[in-house]
């Protein structure tokens, strides 16, 4: 299937890559399909909308930044994308990119979890006492410099 | 905005699955017991506000990943 993004113009992806978000995300409820695409080769991704082009969140694997993230959910949370245990799972978080300060930092309080066998994605939203909604992973260079 | 006056162990149903009960009050404290079927989320507003302005943020990038990935590996190799 063909869909257009901001970012790349027109591309195709294959139907088996679409990603549904039923309940959408927060702040975003009217988009409900997603693609994860890939740009060079760090270790971010987009996570591109397919009902608006110029809809696109940076993602990432938490793993890569936090080996030690481990997230605990109720089996009812994993019930409405169908799946069984987390491990079956794919799990990303958001990445923010603030300015003045430059900070980049990812979302750990509120992971994305992603069943690939049927394509449905939700965003769950942990304690807010478990892991931290900003977990910095690049500061400013300025406060390097001066450290 | 609706409102209804509840006392304690009274609910309000909403729906036909919903249902929400004052299970405890505490000075300005109040306790709710929520019966919402799985698929409906439910957050304290504070929490999922920040998420929300967090997802915003998440959204409004400016650079591209492989700018983004260049200055995090550098920034990492600088610390070694």
């Amino acid at each position: 299937m063909k869909v257009m993004t901001k970012r790349f113009g027109e591309i195709t992806i294959s139907s088996q890559d679409v990603i549904e978000f039923p309940q959408g995300i927060p702040g975003f409820a009217e988009n409900k399909r997603f693609v994860l695409l890939k740009e060079g080769q760090g270790p971010f991704f987009w996570l591109q909308s397919l009902e608006d082009p110029s809809l696109a969140f940076v993602v990432t694997n938490p793993l890569f930044f936090a080996p030690d993230y481990r997230i605990k959910l109720h089996r009812s949370q994993l019930r409405d994308i169908e799946l069984e245990d987390l491990t079956k799972g794919e799990v990303w978080v958001f990445v923010s990119i603030r300015r003045d300060p430059f900070r980049v930092t990812m979302n750990l309080q509120a992971p994305v979890l992603v069943n690939r066998e049927n394509g449905l994605a939700k965003q769950v939203l942990l304690p807010p006492e478990e892991y931290p909604l900003q977990y910095e992973i690049l500061r400013a260079e300025r406060e390097e410099v001066a450290s | 905005m609706l409102i209804l006056a509840r006392k304690v162990g009274e609910s309000v149903v909403i729906g036909d699955n919903i249902e929400i009960t004052v299970v405890e009050l505490r000075g300005d404290v109040v306790r709710l017991g929520i019966n919402a079927p799985v698929d409906v989320p439910v957050y304290r507003k504070e929490i999922y506000d920040q998420i929300v302005k967090e997802n915003l943020v998440s959204s409004d990038v400016d650079l591209s990943l492989e700018e983004l990935g260049n200055m995090v590996s550098n920034s990492r190799n600088k610390k070694k």
